[in-house]
């Protein structure tokens, strides 16, 4: 349980590192095959096992993959949420691109079927709100399975490190008491000595 | 049981991400390709959706890449793998996967060329060893919220 401390702060980090990753224009093609997520996974647990006392298992590896996933998917949504919001029509041309993009023609039914839609939801945000839980699950996924890998990899050789560092080395001092060194002037009164020396 | 339990919650989001796949064929099929365009969204972020590099169902592209179609379809499995026999983890897992990173490397940089099912299988075995990680790890979770439950309720 004394790893709990450090949770708060590796969710934090990672998932900013993650969102920011993940949304900022060119950065955000390293999202490819969710390279971000699987490595912010393992980035978590590597900085849980650097800075645990206590061994680390794969539950709190799961875990804090998890919520820092959850983190980045949350800053990553909100960016993409703003974006629409700011520019309402680059739904619409982020929907004929995907089609474009395949060599299909979009169809002529696009149009009519997003104004069904916004029509039918109330608000093409809800639109929005469908392709983020999609992408908080992504994410989630991702970044447990970096967080488990990351265990799998870095905790052997951390808890060799740990058990390195709990054993108590025996020092110079303890095995051998140095003496105190014969110039040394003490408090003490020795009247022998003085005679000795008049 | 709780455990199998949560487990299941998973493979069930597992099943709709497969789901949303499959999408853009299953809507073309009873003809209305216009929804295609919401499931090639949802993966836009997290897949470059090259057509070369995609299967197609039904003559429509499936929303992500072969290797992508294969990491979905390997964690859902591996997470029921786990679910039927709960093995455990050992190093040699690393093994698929450092396979698959390597063939993506190989990729990128231009030295090879490997062919859709190549991808696939490689992201299948991927996305198998995933699903048993998140599999041991969701359980492992479980076991460390009860240990948690118990210290609380002795102090």
């Amino acid at each position: 349980m004394a790893n709990q401390k450090y949770y708060l702060k590796i969710f934090l980090l990672v998932g900013l590192g993650i969102g920011i990753l993940s949304s900022a224009p060119i950065l955000s093609l390293g999202n490819c095959c969710c390279l971000w997520s699987i490595a912010g996974g393992i980035f978590s647990a590597w900085l849980l096992c650097r800075w645990a006392e206590e061994p680390v298992d794969y539950g709190q590896g799961t875990l804090v993959g998890l919520f820092s996933g959850l983190v980045g998917g949350i800053i990553f949504s909100f960016f993409k949420a703003l974006s629409f919001y700011l520019n309402p029509s680059s739904l619409k041309y982020s929907l004929e691109q995907s089609f474009e993009f395949r060599g299909m023609e979009p169809p002529p039914e696009l149009e009519q079927f997003l104004e069904q839609l916004t029509s039918a939801l109330a608000h093409p945000l809800w639109i929005v709100l469908i392709t983020s839980f999609f992408s908080l699950l992504i994410f989630a996924i991702m970044t447990t399975l970096g967080g488990v890998l990351g265990v799998l990899i870095f905790e052997p050789r951390f808890a060799v490190k740990r058990t390195m560092k709990k054993t108590p080395q025996p020092t110079v001092s303890e095995t051998k008491p140095t003496p105190p060194e014969p110039s040394e002037k003490t408090e003490l009164y020795f009247p022998r000595k003085e005679k000795e020396e008049e | 049981m709780r455990i199998q339990f949560r487990l299941l919650i998973w493979g069930l989001l597992l099943i709709l991400l497969n789901l949303m796949n499959l999408l853009p064929s299953l809507v073309a099929k009873i003809g209305k390709k216009e929804l295609a365009g919401i499931s090639y969204l949802i993966f836009s972020p997290f897949c470059h959706q090259i057509s070369s590099r995609s299967f197609h169902l039904w003559e429509v592209q499936l929303a992500v890449c072969c290797r992508c179609t294969g990491i979905y379809l390997g964690l859902l499995l591996g997470i029921i793998f786990f679910i039927i026999f709960s093995p455990k983890i050992s190093q040699l897992a690393l093994v698929p996967i450092l396979i698959m990173v390597g063939d993506g490397l190989a990729n990128w940089l231009g030295l090879v060329s490997s062919p859709s099912w190549l991808r696939f299988t490689l992201g299948l075995g991927f996305g198998f060893v995933g699903g048993w990680l998140l599999g041991t790890g969701f359980s492992q979770l479980e076991a460390l919220k009860e240990k948690k439950w118990q210290t609380r309720n002795i102090t």
